[in-house]
């Protein structure tokens, strides 16, 4: 679990210039959305490109809906 | 309440176009309806005049044989983050507050072409980042079925006033859920279409490869006569080159019967408040009667899924407001600078692992939707409104932050790009609206309109209004 003052280190390297009281909310947030984000790693994703824009191959024409 | 107050577009075009009714009538009637609900907060900039001086040259227009069509005459409201020449487009923000654009957005300019009249600017949350459309700078919006409750958001003012009666028709932004939210919560249709149907130009973005913009109306026809107006390619946006448009009116008469549709019976689609849960069954049970197929799929890593929509929001939303997060933060409302703050903390390599992990759903949902269904179908919210100032919501024995409650089952539509509806199917706690949703397959807005207008017009719980005061 990320601290306040881990926060606060990262924000510095950035130049994110945070208040202290938004860095104490912010941490425990940042730290459960960098942990969600290790979830993603596991995910059989080594020959994806990102994809950016949704585009499908698949888009539908008429009369191939059923 | 006069009898324009809830007519659908249809039934508006018919009577202008025989000029059985005026532009100038209908304007006037809704100005003074949106004047006795101001309480609902639903427009943040009422266009009066302007919107009579089009309906004016409207009706001389309509008078001299030259009807444009089915949106000739009929007044709409946009989200105030849709740029409009000459009119304050403030985003819900303070930044913005006094801001007016030069340049219409794409979907301005084509509902105008189309002769449909501008009446106003409607309320959203502060820069579309929210679900609440409870404003620290506009004050809050309202749901007209309780006004104790949100209307939902981002594009709550859209939602307020087409369930309110205050106009047929209002367009509004998705990047998480913020058109189908909002249309759920207050029992009116709401439509995302597929990424890439409709341009984006001259739209305030949230973030930018996940917005899209579509209408809130109060029947499935009049969102697919408003989404015909608005679609099509438009060199402003890249991303809508190359498409055909369909012709979405006569989509909503398919029929139906013999259409396959899946259910999601995964645990995360299955998190649902108990009213949810027995509206949502009845509407399976209606679909059926209609003679579609039904059948239990499994919609492939929501979880996973659902994080890198959050991921790929906040970066993008990060970068957009970069620069005022450094220069200006204070002019932010708390909610929103928190939001804008933690994105900042997503790495370039996280952003692309979501982008990466959104081509792997991607593919494993095309597979789903070419193999085994046409479409799918789930609720749109997994409770109806929270109140006013909840920051949590009850679902299914189990409390949940408000946006992760109310964006849990529209948040996937964003990541994929695919075309969403939801049409009202209940009434729950509170006498409260429930929402169905149905997806469709990218580019296939046509299915998703035949289904919710064979449901609308079976169920008909589209014809039912919150009462005025």
């Amino acid at each position: 679990m990320a601290t306040a003052d881990d926060v606060a280190r990262v924000a510095g390297l950035l130049d994110l210039r945070i208040p202290r009281e938004e860095l104490e909310r912010l941490a425990p947030l940042v730290s459960a959305l960098l942990a969600d984000l290790e979830r993603l790693r596991d995910l059989p994703i080594d020959d994806r490109e990102p994809a950016f824009v949704p585009s499908h191959p698949l888009a539908a024409r008429s009369g191939e809906t059923r | 309440m006069s009898d324009l107050a809830y007519a659908s577009i249809a039934e508006l075009g018919a009577r202008l176009r025989a000029r059985t009714l005026s532009p100038v009538e209908l304007v006037e009637d809704l100005l003074s309806r949106i004047e006795r609900r101001a309480e609902l907060g639903a427009f943040i900039t009422v266009t009066a005049e302007a919107a009579l001086a089009q309906a004016a040259e409207a009706a001389e227009e309509i008078a001299a044989g030259r009807y444009r069509g089915p949106l000739h005459g009929i007044p709409v409201s946009l989200k105030d983050l849709i740029e409009t020449r000459g009119i304050r487009t403030t985003c819900g923000s303070r930044i913005l507050a006094t801001h007016v654009p030069a340049r219409d957005a794409a979907v301005a300019a084509r509902l105008r072409e189309a002769g449909a009249i501008l009446i106003g600017k409607t309320a959203l949350h502060e820069f579309a980042y929210g679900v609440t459309t409870d404003n620290p700078h506009f004050g809050p919006t309202r749901n007209p079925w309780h006004v104790g409750r949100i209307p939902g958001g981002s594009s709550g003012g859209s939602g307020a006033a087409v369930a309110a009666g205050l106009g047929p028709a209002s367009l509004g932004t998705d990047t998480g859920g913020s058109i189908r939210i909002p249309a759920a919560l207050c029992g009116v249709v709401g439509l995302k279409p597929s990424y890439g149907r409709v341009s984006r130009h001259g739209v305030f973005p949230l973030a930018w490869t996940l917005d899209h913009v579509g209408p809130l109306t109060r029947t499935v026809e009049d969102a697919a006569l408003v989404l015909q107006a608005i679609a099509g390619a438009d060199p402003g946006d890249p991303t809508t080159l190359g498409q055909d448009v369909p012709d979405f009116g006569a989509a909503v008469h398919r029929p139906v019967r013999g259409l396959r549709v899946g259910a999601p019976a995964d645990a995360y689609h299955r998190v649902m408040a108990e009213d949810v849960r027995a509206a949502f069954e009845e509407a399976l049970g209606v679909l059926r009667g209609l003679g579609i197929q039904l059948g239990e799929v499994r919609f492939p890593r929501p979880v996973e899924a659902s994080i890198a929509h959050t991921a790929i929001l906040m970066s993008e939303a990060s970068s957009v407001h970069e620069r005022w997060l450094r220069e200006r933060p204070e002019d932010y409302g708390e909610d929103t600078r928190a939001r804008l703050r933690r994105g900042q903390f997503v790495t370039a390599t996280h952003y692309l692992r979501a982008q990466r992990t959104r081509a792997l759903v991607r593919e494993e949902v095309d597979g789903l939707l070419g193999a085994s269904c046409a479409a799918l179908v789930m609720p749109t919210t997994p409770c109806v409104a929270p109140a006013i100032g909840e920051e949590t919501a009850l679902v299914g024995g189990a409390r949940y932050d408000v946006r992760d409650a109310l964006t849990r089952m529209t948040r996937l539509g964003n990541l994929l790009g695919l075309p969403a509806i939801t049409v009202p199917c209940g009434i729950g706690e509170g006498g409260l609206p429930v929402g169905l949703q149905l997806i469709g397959r990218a580019m296939d807005e046509q299915t998703i309109l035949a289904i919710a207008h064979a449901y609308e017009r079976e169920t008909g719980w589209h014809t039912r209004h919150p009462e005025a005061p």
